[in-house]
């Protein structure tokens, strides 16, 4: 009898996966298609569901700014667009989107560094390693063994490949290292920064909606963050700052 | 000689104006100089000895927030001339705690340019001590009463406050009362000195004239009002008014210089003034909300817009409406939070004051001039205007209404115009592409992935990128490995030798039982002489017995070993040629005598 019961629940299981609705890819496009007729809260609510059950994606995440922006919540949008940018950084719609959102901030503490070294994500910089790493070493190891017979251009094709293997692992480095100090968005006005992890704490300076800031110390209710430029730092309740980065624990 | 008398008095009345005709003097003073950084103090610059004043002080006070208190003046009629003293009142916020200043202030008095003398202002962090420097109370001052303590004269004059504790920034309303009997008659115009309202605010209302009656006596009364709004706590006085004025008095008939008394005497000028009252002024409550300005009274707020029809890029203005009880022209702009979607620029104020003689009433109007930047529905958020209610010995937060808007979309802003227009080139019309509204590009469709690790934190891309350097580090060590072989061949041979003797050996054990005596004893041979060769460096098909010989002797071999490999070469050399004669059991024997005769030179080489 028990056996019965399990063949009829593996047997339904693709029907209820279709009763459920339907694929990932097929639930963002439904959203998209509610986003067009006029219903951005119904949109809203399946994109959102996307990324609690761990889907990521440079289009959901850039949906996500839009429907924030169109909503007011300029900081939000930011966050959003910052997102999309980290999966696809040189989009330029995810890039003009950002620009207009943060339009508003005066004096943006912005690091040209950062944006620079993150203009390749970290899986493009991975292969483009990985590429010329085989090339490199593949060369080398076949001239080694003889098994290239030619003298002209395994030596050419050896430093080419040497001095792009060192460029990307500098890139490479040098966007890790800058991985290693999260920044977050001030989501929600009035982005006040107290001198402490608390509401009793004197505000030490206030900072605009959408703004990046550094990431230094992050509490169940409380996060530290930093203005670098400006040699700021000071504390804002998590509900007013939010981290860019989205890690698979975080997501759920 | 009364002709003569005549013109010379004449003269002199005619002269009299230009001989006391003055320069204008200006002078700056204010209501404390030592305060705390939360109060405020009146700035009072006063002009006398002119006529008029065109323009106003030149006001630069980088120290303090400064709000016009409105301008008095009061006039002076002295032998036919009009005489002015202007004051012009200005409230000041202390910006920092310290020794502050204020500067000497220009003004433009009848074309010629005066300056006052800076004034050194003390202030204190707030601590909660009353500020002291405030006028102190008059010890002789007592409330003044609308019959004055010494009896009913003819003409008499009273000053009353409706109260005398208040709080800072709450209205007293002082009343000036001018009092006379109908059959008195004035000589001359009255002249009125306004009382001393140092510390205060003031803002004069509409002067009253009525009749009463007082004990039987019937008064004309002229009663001056004024609203006077404390600008920091502590002690402070309403100071006297006086009016100075001729009294038409009847001449002495009897009197020898009745002549005189005709022309010069007849009228008897009469100095009247009220007596000071002392107000005492009460701080307000420390627990004061985190947007309060200083508004003291009892108001109402709202908020509306001045256009239903919103665009991009269409400007409209929202007004905020502050209207109520209290020191209208002092009231702050109410706290709007950050608009989304639109863009902010300046806010005009505008001030409608009524009273009744009673109160300072009217309506203070913030038009904030704003325009869409995006399309859709926006909304304005709900404005915050704090303030002191004395009757209810509370703060009051006010505050509007959400404003929805719904923004439809609209024309190039002007600014992104201005760019266009400059990048056309000069005399020919802009062509090309318009930007009609800047707004966020559209969604996008596309797919989506299970948030995974990057791609750098998996083992299998670590895995993969470890073999292109290992196959590199194979490939050296075999290269190396190479040469080795090539440079120390001898070595290398020498080490093989046994193993390849062995290799012969067991290549020789196959062919024990074979018919093939010649195959068996050669292989014998080969493995044996194969392992000489390789350990002295020999070619070993060239091989000689007696080479052999010496350089094993040399290597100290045994000669019991020597003559073993010699039986061993020999019995192979006899096995080509007489096949028959070797059984089974001797090819046996050969093979352990081979081998121990190996591991013997093994030992030895």
């Amino acid at each position: 009898m028990r056996r019965i019961f399990l063949l009829a629940a593996i047997l339904a299981f693709p029907l209820l996966i279709h009763a459920e609705g339907t694929t990932p890819d097929e639930r963002f496009l439904n959203a998209n298609q509610l986003f067009e007729k006029g219903e951005p809260d119904k949109a809203g609510e399946i994109y959102q569901a996307l990324v609690s059950q761990g889907f990521q994606g440079a289009e959901l995440y850039y949906n996500l700014g839009n429907l924030h922006y169109r909503k007011g919540e300029r900081g939000k949008a930011v966050l959003w667009y910052e997102r999309a940018l980290r999966l696809n950084p040189r989009d330029p719609d995810i890039q003009f989107n950002l620009s207009l959102a943060r339009s508003h901030i005066k004096d943006e503490d912005e690091n040209i560094f950062r944006r620079i070294f993150m203009t390749f994500t970290g899986d493009e910089l991975s292969c483009a390693m990985s590429f010329i790493l085989w090339i490199f070493f593949g060369i080398l190891g076949a001239r080694t063994m003889g098994w290239i017979k030619s003298e002209n251009w395994p030596g050419a094709a050896l430093w080419l490949s040497g001095f792009s293997l060192a460029l990307i692992a500098g890139w490479f480095g040098a966007a890790a290292a800058m991985e290693q100090e999260p920044m977050a968005v001030v989501i929600t006005p009035p982005g006040e920064v107290r001198n402490g992890p608390g509401p009793d704490y004197a505000v030490g300076f206030t900072i605009p909606e959408g703004s990046n800031v550094q990431l230094l110390n992050r509490r169940p209710d409380w996060s530290q963050v930093g203005v670098p430029n400006q040699g700021l730092k000071g504390w804002m309740p998590n509900s007013e700052v939010e981290p860019i980065e989205i890690t698979p624990a975080s997501s759920n | 000689m009364i002709k003569r008398f005549s013109l010379l008095s004449s003269a002199v009345l005619i002269a009299l104006p230009c001989l006391l005709k003055a320069d204008p003097t200006v002078s700056a003073r204010v209501s404390a100089t030592d305060l705390t950084v939360n109060n405020q103090i009146t700035l009072s610059i006063e002009v006398s000895g002119v006529n008029n004043v065109n323009g106003t002080p030149n006001l630069t006070l980088p120290d303090f927030d400064t709000q016009p208190a409105g301008q008095t003046s009061s006039y002076q009629w002295i032998n036919g001339q009009t005489s002015a003293l202007v004051t012009f009142n200005y409230v000041l916020t202390p910006k920092k705690t310290g020794s502050l200043q204020v500067p000497s202030i220009t003004l433009n008095v009848g074309g010629k340019t005066y300056n006052t003398q800076p004034i050194a202002i003390n202030v204190r962090p707030d601590n909660g001590v009353p500020a002291t420097g405030a006028a102190p109370a008059e010890p002789n001052g007592t409330r003044q009463v609308q019959v004055p303590a010494e009896g009913l004269k003819p003409v008499f004059m009273t000053a009353t406050v409706d109260s005398d504790k208040v709080y800072v920034g709450q209205q007293v309303l002082v009343k000036i009362q001018f009092l006379k009997r109908p059959e008195v008659r004035f000589g001359s115009q009255a002249r009125y000195s306004e009382p001393d309202l140092t510390g205060f605010l003031v803002e004069p209302l509409k002067k009253q004239e009525f009749t009463t009656t007082i004990n039987g006596a019937r008064y004309d009364v002229t009663e001056i009002p004024y609203a006077v709004f404390p600008t920091s706590d502590g002690e402070f006085v309403i100071g006297s008014a006086g009016i100075e004025l001729a009294v038409h008095t009847e001449p002495d008939p009897f009197d020898p210089n009745s002549f005189f008394q005709s022309f010069f005497g007849r009228n008897e000028i009469a100095h009247l003034t009220t007596r000071a009252i002392p107000v005492r002024v009460r701080a307000l409550p420390a627990s004061k909300p985190a947007n309060f300005s200083g508004a003291v009274g009892r108001f109402k707020m709202s908020a509306k817009i001045d256009s239903d029809q919103l665009e991009v890029g269409k400007p409209f203005n929202l007004i905020i409406t502050v209207e109520g009880v209290g020191n209208i022209k002092t009231i702050k702009e109410p706290v709007l939070p950050e608009l989304h979607g639109l863009r902010r620029y300046e806010t005009i104020s505008s001030s409608k004051i009524s009273e009744d003689g009673k109160f300072l009433s009217g309506s203070k109007e913030f038009k904030i001039l704003l325009i869409p930047q995006v399309s859709g529905q926006l909304s304005i958020p709900s404005a915050a205007f704090v303030y002191f209610n004395p009757a209810k010995n509370d703060y009051v937060i006010e505050s509007t209404p959400e404003i929805p808007l719904v923004v439809k979309p609209g024309k190039l802003n002007q600014a992104d115009q201005e760019t266009q227009t400059q990048a056309a080139p000069p005399g020919q019309p802009l062509t090309g592409v318009r930007v009609m509204e800047k707004d966020i590009r559209f969604i996008k469709t596309g797919k989506v992935h299970p948030l995974t690790r990057p791609l750098y934190e998996k083992p299998i891309f670590l895995l993969f990128n470890l073999f292109p350097p290992l196959f590199a580090f194979v490939a050296f060590l075999s290269r190396r490995q190479s040469l080795l072989k090539i440079e120390r061949a001898e070595e290398f041979r020498s080490r093989g030798a046994l193993k390849n003797a062995r290799k012969a050996i067991a290549g020789a054990r196959k062919l024990v039982k074979t018919a093939d005596a010649t195959a068996f004893y050669g292989a014998i041979h080969a493995a044996v002489a194969g392992y000489l060769a390789d350990k002295l460096a020999l070619s070993a098909s060239g091989l000689m017995w007696d080479e052999v010989d010496q350089r094993l002797a040399l290597k100290q071999v045994t000669p019991k070993t020597r003559q073993e490999i010699r039986d061993i070469f020999d019995l192979a050399d006899m096995a080509r040629f007489a096949t028959s004669s070797f059984s089974d059991e001797s090819r046996e024997t050969a093979l352990e005598n081979a081998e121990r005769v190996l591991n013997q030179l093994n030992g030895a080489l």
